[in-house]
């Protein structure tokens, strides 16, 4: 059987609206057959691959021994003492729960907005988006000092006449938090149905042929199939669009409902959702990056994406910058001594120089986007988006610890260091990350196929069909193929 | 490339309301301020604030037009040209409020006696005086007029030139202007309402204030423009009857609908913020807002600015509607007024004091409408003027002929 549609570059312009998003010559055949063996063939796995799973196994490790470390002998071997109760969990927790937001708002808002541009990224994106809340988690968790309790945040019915605080921005964490995490992991898995039903159909291995077989619920690729799964799509993307702006405006209330100097500030809700966004941005430019280069989807991850990518993180960051500034003026033109000083702690106290770098990392040097060379030039946008994650965890650091260090009554000031043992843990969430998202790399497509398909046909105006199309995962806008 | 045969009739009406409206303002203004300078001085200012909101709303989403190249941007793009130049008018209009400001009349950092006795406000007063308030807000006018100017001469190279590739470029060039221009104006908006507004309190400041003016004045611009191109359209106007689309409305009705969650998204985080600190110097700003008379109008507000446009324009079948979305517009027009004043005038009065009896609520009451009215119809007659110079609609945009001749 012929499995090709073959796409007529006689059909008239391309729509301006996807040019731009795929290149080279596609077919339905080519899209299905590059992405789908990246997940059904070892042999595309290279050096790069196996450097990076054993980076993060290692460093997973870490997180291993950290925890154990910490379960048998308490948090008190972190640096967090009076009066900085937070410390380095509460600074990781904000800042793996803010890179999954552009995830969040690339496979939700875009898709809302029908912006076809997040096609290519949107499936790695949203990975990215449950590892990283799968990182966050574990901090808030452990930070109780008693896990095993850790249930009692919920407001089951127990005996013991306890009942969670219900004014405290801590708990709406909880429920912020989880519903953000179990909306993107459904919102992941039913958009993977039709890729996995592809992989099914494309496998030869038997084993394989029957995991994807399962995962794939029985997608058939009918019509009726293809319509419950836009309208779950669509109230799936409606329903995460708020958490985008609620779960960080929650994570910021944590700081500014109470009345610590530094953390309360009426700018916070949108200025950490920004902040989250910001650092979004970069870490999926730090993962698209690579990605693209060593499994050669330049075709598929375009200059364009990385324009988006690039200009969307400039924007989230001149809004960080707008909070950057707007903080430091009203600080000074308040007249309210306790603001001030906290202000000209933060410049110039004992971490000055982490201020300082952190406007460097996120105020200045982003300012090179500006650049259209620049947002087109992978070296630099690599760079430019370690940079900022950098600067986003050095503003988490700033702002949580400079604010405690200097409380209310100076008798109780203090100075904040990590032990090795936060640092481990830090390490041991990124190698969490990295080798989860190098498992998912290898077991599941990258780059959500079916949506592809979808844009050869967008991209090429109508497509003439010379044979049946081989996969049942065939999107609805094309002509209904009966399944194999 | 799209002419107007004739002048729309709903634009004559507004050339000739703004005159009307001029001289009863100026009547009532005078009749109502009888009580003192003091309240004239007052009503000036609200009056200023709600119509400056209108140009800077329109100044922003002119750029957002630009930057974006959007198809909704089109029936409204000549509306927002024509508001943001208004800026020339407004800052004549800042005359008052500079010698209200040199007179001691207005503002609690230039009354002498009060700085003198208040450590804060003599801390603030290397900001807050008048010769550097005057410098700071016509330089900040200077450089949005500035911007204006560039904005509306390369609109016209794209609009008039046949050239495709030069209407690209120009298209290119604009959104090149708009991108710094929209961050220049971000703060520099941000110091004028910290200045015209805010520093009206002695203490009272928030970081989120700017966005706060900000998305009201996008609203109010916004809703502007919509009541205006859909009643045209409605009237079966030129070329508004064709270009006002069912989903044209659609896009406007979602924008709108955009614009009212984030401003009950800024308005609800800062409230929540100040509630739970309690501290005197931020929450007096709610608690002044919250009693008496006020208490009515901000349940009023958040009523009709939030939950009724939120409940209408959810509906994609009303969206489509452009009666519907005139009246979902209208609505937020007219609580953006009430708004803008709960923002201003309780930093002078006591409503519910023992001290203001009824005839000076009505006398106050009178001055504010009385000052509304006149620079609104001042700014309504430039705005017809300047649309009676070209044609009432934007050219679409090349880059988005091509994807809609595609699409057909």
């Amino acid at each position: 059987m012929d499995n090709t549609r073959h796409i007529s570059s006689s059909n008239g312009p391309v729509d301006p609206a996807v040019a731009g998003l795929m290149e080279g010559e596609q077919t339905f055949e080519t899209v299905s057959e590059r992405l789908a063996s990246i997940v059904l063939r070892q042999d595309k796995h290279k050096l790069p691959w196996w450097i990076m799973l054993g980076i993060g196994f290692v460093m997973y490790n870490l997180l291993g021994i950290a925890l154990t470390k910490l379960l048998l002998y308490g948090v008190g071997i972190w640096g967090i003492d009076e009066p900085v109760g937070w410390g380095w969990a509460i600074i990781n927790f904000v800042w793996w729960i803010g890179i999954g937001h552009a995830g969040t708002l690339i496979s939700a808002f875009l898709l809302l907005m029908r912006q076809n541009w997040r096609n290519s990224i949107n499936r790695f994106a949203e990975a990215m988006t449950i590892f990283a809340v799968l990182c966050a988690g574990i901090y808030p968790v452990f930070h109780t000092g008693r896990p095993w309790c850790a249930y009692w945040l919920f407001p089951y019915p127990n005996i013991l006449g306890m009942w969670p605080g219900w004014r405290s921005p801590l708990l709406w964490d909880v429920f912020a938090v989880s519903t953000y995490a179990s909306v993107s992991i459904l919102f992941w898995l039913i958009g993977l149905i039709p890729d996995f039903a592809t992989l099914r159909d494309r496998a030869e291995n038997v084993v394989v042929k029957k995991t994807y077989g399962v995962l794939s619920l029985g997608w058939r690729g009918a019509a009726e199939h293809w319509q419950r799964y836009e309208t779950a799509s669509l109230i799936l993307a409606g329903i995460s669009t708020p958490l985008v702006l609620s779960v960080h405006s929650i994570i910021s209330f944590d700081f500014s409902i109470g009345i610590v100097p530094g953390w309360h500030t009426a700018i916070s809700p949108p200025y950490f959702v920004a902040g989250a966004l910001y650092a979004g941005f970069a870490m999926v430019i730090i993962l698209a990056v690579p990605l693209r280069k060593w499994y050669h989807l330049e075709d598929y991850i375009t200059p364009k994406h990385m324009d988006w990518c690039a200009k969307l993180m400039l924007t989230s960051g001149l809004v960080v910058l707008y909070g950057y500034m707007s903080e430091c003026f009203f600080s000074y033109l308040s007249g309210n001594h306790i603001e001030i000083r906290m202000m000209e702690l933060r410049q110039f106290g004992p971490y000055g120089a982490a201020y300082w770098f952190l406007i460097l990392c996120n105020g200045v040097i982003p300012q090179l986007l500006w650049i259209p060379k620049v947002r087109f030039h992978n070296g630099w946008l690599f760079f430019i988006s370690v940079v900022v994650s950098i600067g986003m965890w050095l503003e988490r650091y700033v702002i949580v610890v400079v604010s405690l260090t200097r409380d209310f009554l100076p008798s109780s000031w203090g100075y904040f260091a990590p032990t090795i043992w936060d640092i481990l843990m830090y390490a041991g969430t990124i190698g969490q990350f990295i080798f989860l998202f190098f498992m998912f790399v290898r077991v599941m497509p990258m780059i959500n196929i079916f949506e592809m398909r979808e844009l050869v046909h967008k991209t090429h105006g109508h497509v003439h069909s010379s044979a049946e199309e081989h996969s049942a995962a065939t999107p609805v806008s094309l002509p209904a193929q009966p399944a194999e | 490339m799209v002419n107007n045969s004739g002048f729309p009739k709903l634009l004559t009406r507004i050339g000739i309301v703004g005159p009307v409206f001029a001289v009863i303002g100026l009547v009532l203004l005078l009749a109502g301020s009888g009580g003192g300078v003091s309240q004239f001085y007052h009503a000036w200012i609200n009056g200023w604030i709600f119509w400056m909101s209108l140009s800077t709303g329109c100044f922003g989403l002119m750029m957002l037009g630009a930057m974006v190249r959007a198809q909704w941007v089109q029936p409204l793009q000549r509306f927002f040209e024509a508001g943001a130049w208004n800026y020339a008018l407004l800052a004549i209009l800042f005359v008052p409020i500079i010698v209200a400001a040199a007179t001691n009349h207005l503002f609690p950092w230039a009354h002498p006696v009060q700085v003198a006795a208040d450590p804060i406000l003599a801390y603030r007063s290397h900001w807050f005086n008048t010769p550097f308030l005057t410098v700071r807000t016509y330089l900040m006018f200077t450089v949005f007029l500035v911007f204006i100017r560039m904005l509306i001469k390369v609109g016209k190279v794209q609009d008039e030139h046949p050239d495709i590739p030069t209407r690209l470029k120009a298209g290119s060039l604009r959104a090149s202007i708009a991108a710094p221009g929209f961050l220049i104006m971000v703060l520099l908006i941000t110091l004028g309402v910290t200045d015209w507004i805010m520093s009206l309190d002695p203490h009272w400041y928030s970081t989120m204030y700017g966005f706060l003016f900000l998305i009201g004045a996008g609203l109010a611009a916004m809703t502007f423009g919509v009541i205006l191109a859909s009643q045209m359209a409605i009237e079966n106007e030129e070329p508004f009857k064709e270009l006002v689309t069912r989903q044209m409305t659609r896009d406007w009705g979602n924008l709108l609908l955009m614009m009212t969650m984030v401003w009950a998204y800024f308005s609800i985080s800062q409230y929540l913020i100040y509630w739970s600190g309690n501290l005197p110097e931020e929450v007096t700003f709610y608690i002044q807002r919250n009693a008496g008379t006020f208490a009515w109008v901000t349940s009023a507000i958040v009523i009709c600015q939030f939950f009724l446009p939120f409940l209408l324009l959810l509906s994609s079948r009303l969206k489509r509607r452009p009666n519907m979305i005139r009246n979902a517009a209208i609505l937020i027009f007219l609580t953006r007024i009430v708004e803008e004043a709960w923002n201003v005038v309780p930093m002078f009065h006591s409503w519910h004091g023992a001290d203001s009896g009824l005839a000076v609520q009505f006398q106050g009451l009178i001055s504010y409408l009385g000052a509304w009215l006149l620079i609104g119809g001042l700014w309504l007659i430039l705005f017809t003027r300047y649309l009676r110079k070209g044609s009432l609609v934007g050219s679409p945009d090349p880059q988005l002929v091509e994807v809609l001749e595609h699409a057909h």
